[in-house]
């Protein structure tokens, strides 16, 4: 083998692990994705209570003496045990010594009992949101306070009863998960999108295919591909300035932000999906179908519509689960039209939020478990994807063997 | 049966009318859409909107930034997605090999952009520790559009006639360099037309950017920093908007945007006929 064979050698088997980089990136994202999804459903929050107390310099807990400047600063809190029967925390407040006795039962049904405040010691106690209890003292100066966080740490939340089949989204202070409201969102939307629009898409399909005066479909083509490159948070502001105000108007609705907008730009966005793949689809089919057809007396358009159309059948609904699947992982044009609120919609002109919306919306500001449950909505999405492409395969099997 | 033919000829015709009239209606949307924005941003885009730094005059660190995120993201992708299209289309011949590729393409083409900014913030962002920055996105930005790029080029090496490859490799070379010498120059219109589509792509993409990039309003000082592309300023001007001047600058942003998607999309029109026409004059 000469040198010039090695090299030849070399370049090929460097070009094959090249190559295996869109491979090495699909399964990095359904790793990172679903490991990072997957956290909430097997985890606790945190492994034990934590006690966070503010105002207060150095107390002791259970005998023993806390400070707080001996914290390490990026944890400013204490971990409690699991089960304790009684936690004692003394301390001295303007002066006078304070007992504050609690207890501690993770294992409780109800979150809300799950810490007993036994003894307060002239203390306030308060729970501004779920998980989390405050018991908080007067200071000297008015208006000054001190006292205890005692944050217990949740459960794994249960898939189908907490999160999929869920109503209600409170990710921050009731630290509920329950996406039903989005699925259903982004099931109507997508399906009043598909309605309208898979029909206008292959009627026009068909028009370019078999049709359309020559001159002319130079034309529409070059606008089905530019209708293609619109990006969307474009079509979301054409949304937002024309289409919210439109249904605005003939709805009578307080807004016109929700589901009949996200319908029609969804719908509008899927279009050249539709058009360009149904049109190559019918341009594939033979022309001795036409002919055939033709010979036996049919006309042009029944040529067209009962023997081409059915021909290129799974090229279609190619299309038409494409199209499909770019408006499930539509993002922004929805988020600037449909209002996001979320709830199961009743009326066209109720406000609806998507899933990929929550996720968009959310993610700059979720910490802890509503970030990890941010991901697990990706994976609900991903699943969805995952259907639909698996249909086109399916189908492309059919593709092949008609042929 | 006179009858029968004249019925027949009244549905042609109505279907006919119908789906002509869902042609224009999908045109008459598509215009209607330019010229709205178009009419009311042109007044907006002034010398001062494009090039002032201060973000409460122009979109000039908008524009960086997009600037940054396109050609570090074609950094990377470009060469990664012009070998692979080389090896699928000139050394793969393990059919089962080939259909993985495929899949893992066609499977990537087909996840939802918000995916791609999980993951981006995720693996570039948290993981390794880049933060909200130019540099994460791209990233980001480089895997969503590796699709664009392998399934372009591979049209354009398959537009390359055989009869080049043979005539190269016949006067003695190696296949590597028929492939530098001989195909990737043939190829080379095709491939500038996936550039330029993997361009559009990137700077129309919101989504990811929205994650991984960040919303930062300054000028990026290096593209290890936050910044806000143009996508993304459009979004915030009419989520933030406060008075007629916000929708002003909305406007004329879009209109960037819009007059930038069709200077591509001619460009890309163009080089595809042009290309044809030669390439058909060769075989």
């Amino acid at each position: 083998m000469g040198r010039k064979q090695v090299i030849d050698k070399i370049f090929k088997n460097f070009f094959l692990a090249v190559s295996f980089a869109s491979v090495l990136a699909l399964i990095a994202i359904i790793v990172f994705v679903f490991a990072q999804g997957a956290i909430p459903f097997f985890t606790w929050t945190a492994k034990s209570t934590h006690l966070i107390p503010y105002g207060i310099d150095e107390f002791k807990l259970n005998g023993e003496t806390v400070r707080i400047a001996d914290l390490p600063s990026n944890a400013k809190y204490i971990e409690l045990e699991r089960q304790c029967d009684g936690c004692d925390i003394e301390f001295r407040n303007k002066g006078e010594a304070v007992t504050l006795t609690f207890k501690i039962d993770l294992d409780e049904d109800i979150v809300a009992d799950r810490v007993k405040i036994i003894e307060t010691g002239g203390g306030e106690v308060d729970y501004p949101e779920e998980f989390v209890y405050e018991v908080s003292y007067k200071g000297a100066i008015a208006g000054q306070k001190s006292g205890f966080f005692i944050a217990i740490p949740q459960g794994p939340t249960k898939f189908f009863k907490e999160f999929l089949f869920a109503k209600d989204w409170h990710p921050v202070y009731k630290k509920q998960y329950g996406i039903l409201t989005m699925v259903i969102a982004t099931l109507l939307s997508t399906f009043g999108a598909v309605i309208i629009g898979v029909p206008l898409g292959l009627l026009t399909a068909v028009y370019l295919a078999e049709f359309v005066p020559k001159g002319l479909g130079k034309y529409v083509r070059a606008g089905v591909d530019l209708l293609a490159g619109i990006p969307s948070v474009v079509y979301g502001f054409f949304g937002l300035m024309m289409v919210v105000p439109l249904v605005k108007n003939m709805s009578g609705a307080p807004a016109g932000n929700g589901l009949l907008a996200a319908i029609f730009i969804l719908a509008v966005m899927m279009l050249p999906t539709v058009i360009s793949i149904t049109e190559t689809s019918l341009r594939a089919v033979p022309r001795a179908y036409r002919e055939g057809s033709l010979a036996l007396g049919a006309t042009k358009m029944q040529t067209s519509w009962k023997v081409v159309f059915p021909a290129a059948k799974s090229g279609i609904m190619a299309s038409i689960i494409l199209g499909t699947s770019r408006a499930v992982g539509e993002t922004m044009a929805v988020i600037m039209v449909a209002g996001n609120s979320p709830q199961i919609p009743t009326k066209l002109s109720d406000g609806i939020r998507t899933l990929t919306a929550t996720i968009a919306l959310e993610m700059g500001y979720a910490q802890g478990r509503q970030n990890h449950i941010l991901f697990s909505v990706g994976i609900v999405l991903f699943i969805m994807i995952l259907i639909l492409n698996s249909v086109i395969l399916v189908l492309k099997k059919h593709m092949t063997e008609e042929s | 049966m006179r009858g029968n033919i004249k019925s027949r000829k009244a549905k042609d015709g109505a279907l006919y009318a119908l789906m002509a009239t869902a042609t224009f209606f999908i045109l008459a949307i598509l215009g209607f859409i330019i010229a709205f924005i178009v009419i009311k941003g042109i007044p907006g885009l002034t010398w001062e909107f494009i090039t002032s730094p201060d973000w409460h005059v122009g979109v000039w660190p908008m524009l960086l930034t997009t600037i940054y995120v396109v050609i570090v993201s074609l950094v990377v992708a470009l060469p990664i997605g012009i070998i692979t299209a080389v090896y699928l289309n000139e050394y793969a011949k393990n059919p089962k090999l080939i259909r993985a590729l495929r899949l893992a393409i066609e499977t990537l083409a087909g996840i939802p952009s918000i995916i791609f900014g999980l993951f981006g913030l995720l693996v570039f962002c948290r993981f390794f520790g880049f933060g909200q920055s130019i540099i994460a996105g791209a990233f980001t930005l480089s895997i969503m559009i590796l699709p664009v790029v392998i399934t372009s080029t591979e049209e354009a090496l398959k537009t390359v006639p055989m009869s080049f490859r043979e005539g190269s490799l016949a006067l003695g070379t190696t296949k590597i360099q028929t492939i530098r010498k001989v195909v990737l120059p043939s190829a080379m219109p095709g491939i500038i037309t996936a550039v330029i589509l993997a361009i559009g792509r990137v700077v129309g993409e919101s989504a990811p950017v929205l994650l991984t990039v960040g919303i930062a309003k300054n000028v990026p000082k290096s593209i290890m920093d936050s910044g806000r592309t143009l996508t993304i300023h459009l979004y915030y001007l009419t989520k933030e908007a406060i008075d007629e001047s916000s929708f002003q600058q909305a406007f004329a942003t879009a209109t960037i945007l819009v007059v930038f998607v069709i200077i591509i999309n001619t460009i890309t029109r163009t080089m595809t006929r042009k290309y044809e026409q030669r390439m058909g004059s060769v075989i």
